[in-house]
């Protein structure tokens, strides 16, 4: 599965700026993501953090600056999961998860067949022929994950895709989300407004600033996750919490 | 078991309701001594109902057909209009408040304006039911459409979605429904506009016959022919229930789970 997926090269964000009608939602952004990385923006609320995604899907166009993806055009390359889990409540999982397919053309029985094959590891075996509604609010995000995963594009936008769910079941979907990514190595660009859950997660995280939101803080995480004991608690995701959180206060956050 | 047990909870009540009605009114009928003239008793009315059930029945299918027709035209159009409406913000604010400002026109002015225009047959008959039966279907198709989730929206243009497939596969079943909802007011309408329409002047259908019955009198008829009217347009309610269930098995689904859980 991954190697139908195309790997991109370095994705490179070159002084992005947007503004609607004189509001300056983002000022002179540069960054770049390597292939396959896990790469986590964070800032406050309001901050244009979607609106970050928002230029990379195509959904708006940025007042200025440029985004190169090495190697492609910026069509399909970006596979946007929004916030909620915006599956079709008239559609059942199995068919809510092909629809990046079918919307490219792939016919439903080719795109099914494939999808039958993912659901069990992404635990919604037995579930295909459910509604959404009959799911759990966990159960939803990994279908809408799913979905999102399917469409066999090489960077993986996920907008706080946990921001609705409880302490319990977050915690349960950062873990496998981590596995996931072992499996999938595709490029993942993250938002959220939780401190540990970006650390846990990523390989860099870009810390926001409030409205203009400018770059404050690249940090890169380089965590052991596969020591023994508790990570939260090991001195270095101790320090690198501190680090982020200051920066997030330094800004008024 | 479950089903037919479902089924008869639902109809109980109203069918206990009616029949404690009719008692009260057959029993007024025959103690106060009042003339069956002016108002016969429900037995009276089943008597009548089954020895003018060859006319009723054939009056009944003129009414029917019309119904049908006039209904037909204005799903159609009413549909293809709340397309318009939906796709053109112009539109929208041109021709929705003419809409509303059109429902406060009465029907039985109409009606007979139409009658000079159109002569005596079907064509007028049909007019009044397409009118009555457009508005209710215009406005829940605008305000379905209207209703689609934005941020699904966003995720069908974030995977370059077509006009098209944004249409088929978002909108239309986020808006169905409310159109539903909209069919099922219409049907209810439909019957009644068609019996308006033949009142004020025809040769053949369930209005003309009211109108005959009671120049002649015979208020027994005439509440004959209100019964058959009702159950007709029950029958047609029924029948775009039966229909929004095959359509949208997931809705029903959906409300029998959100009623499980508030029990």
């Amino acid at each position: 599965m991954a190697g139908k997926v195309p790997t991109t090269g370095h994705i490179t964000l070159q002084g992005i700026s947007k503004s609607y009608d004189g509001l300056e939602v983002l000022r002179n952004l540069n960054l770049e993501v390597n292939q396959g990385e896990f790469v986590t923006f964070i800032g406050p609320s309001g901050s244009g953090k979607s609106t970050i995604f928002n230029i990379l899907s195509g959904l708006e166009p940025a007042s200025e600056g440029s985004v190169q993806v090495e190697g492609f055009g910026l069509e399909r390359v970006f596979a946007y999961m929004p916030q909620r889990d915006a599956l079709l409540p008239w559609r059942k999982i199995l068919d809510n998860v092909i629809l990046g397919q079918e919307l490219q053309g792939v016919s439903k029985k080719k795109a099914r067949a494939e999808a039958l094959g993912q659901l069990a590891f992404f635990g919604l075996e037995g579930f295909e022929k459910n509604y959404p509604f009959e799911l759990s609010g966990g159960m939803r995000q990994r279908a809408a994950l799913l979905r999102t995963v399917l469409t066999h594009r090489p960077v993986l936008l996920l907008d706080e895709p946990f921001g609705a769910l409880d302490a319990i079941t977050r915690g349960q979907l950062q873990v496998w989300l981590g596995e996931v990514r072992k499996r999938l190595n595709r490029t993942i660009l993250f938002i959220t407004h939780d401190v540990e859950e970006a650390l846990l997660l990523s390989d860099r995280v870009y810390v926001l600033s409030p409205r203009p939101a400018q770059i404050v803080l690249e940090l890169p995480v380089a965590l052991d996750r596969t020591g023994p004991g508790e990570i939260v608690t090991s001195p270095r995701f101790v320090e690198l919490k501190a680090r982020l959180l200051a920066a997030l206060k330094s800004e008024g956050a | 078991m479950a089903r037919s047990l479902r089924v008869a909870r639902q109809l109980l009540p109203p069918g206990i309701l009616v029949a404690v009605f009719l008692a009260f009114w057959q029993l007024y009928v025959s103690l106060s001594g009042i003339r069956q003239t002016i108002l016969p008793g429900p037995w009276r009315v089943v008597e009548a109902l089954v020895n003018f059930w060859d006319v009723i029945s054939d009056n009944l299918v003129n009414t029917l057909v019309e119904a049908t027709f006039g209904f037909a035209i204005a799903l159609v159009i009413g549909f293809a209009f709340a397309v318009l409406l939906d796709y053109s913000p112009v539109m929208r604010r041109a021709v929705y408040p003419i809409l509303v400002a059109s429902q406060t026109v009465p029907m039985v002015a109409i009606a007979p304006l139409l009658i000079i225009w159109f002569g005596y047959d079907i064509i007028p008959k049909i007019i009044v039911v397409w009118l009555v039966c457009f508005f209710p279907i215009v406005v829940a198709g605008v305000d379905g459409f209207a209703s689609t989730d934005t941020e699904t929206t966003r995720l069908f243009r974030s995977l370059q979605a077509n006009q098209w497939q944004i249409f088929w596969k978002l909108r239309l079943p986020s808006a169905l429904p409310f159109i539903f909802s909209g069919i099922r007011i219409a049907i209810t309408y439909a019957i009644g506009g068609a019996v308006l329409g033949e009142y004020v002047g025809a040769e053949k259908g369930l209005g003309i016959f009211i109108q005959r019955s009671k120049n002649s009198f015979r208020n027994d008829l005439i509440f004959a022919a209100v019964f058959v009217t009702a159950v007709a347009s029950i029958a047609l309610f029924l029948l775009v229930t039966i229909v929004q269930h095959q359509v949208m098995p997931w809705y029903y689904r959906q409300q029998a789970g959100r009623k499980r859980l508030k029990k």
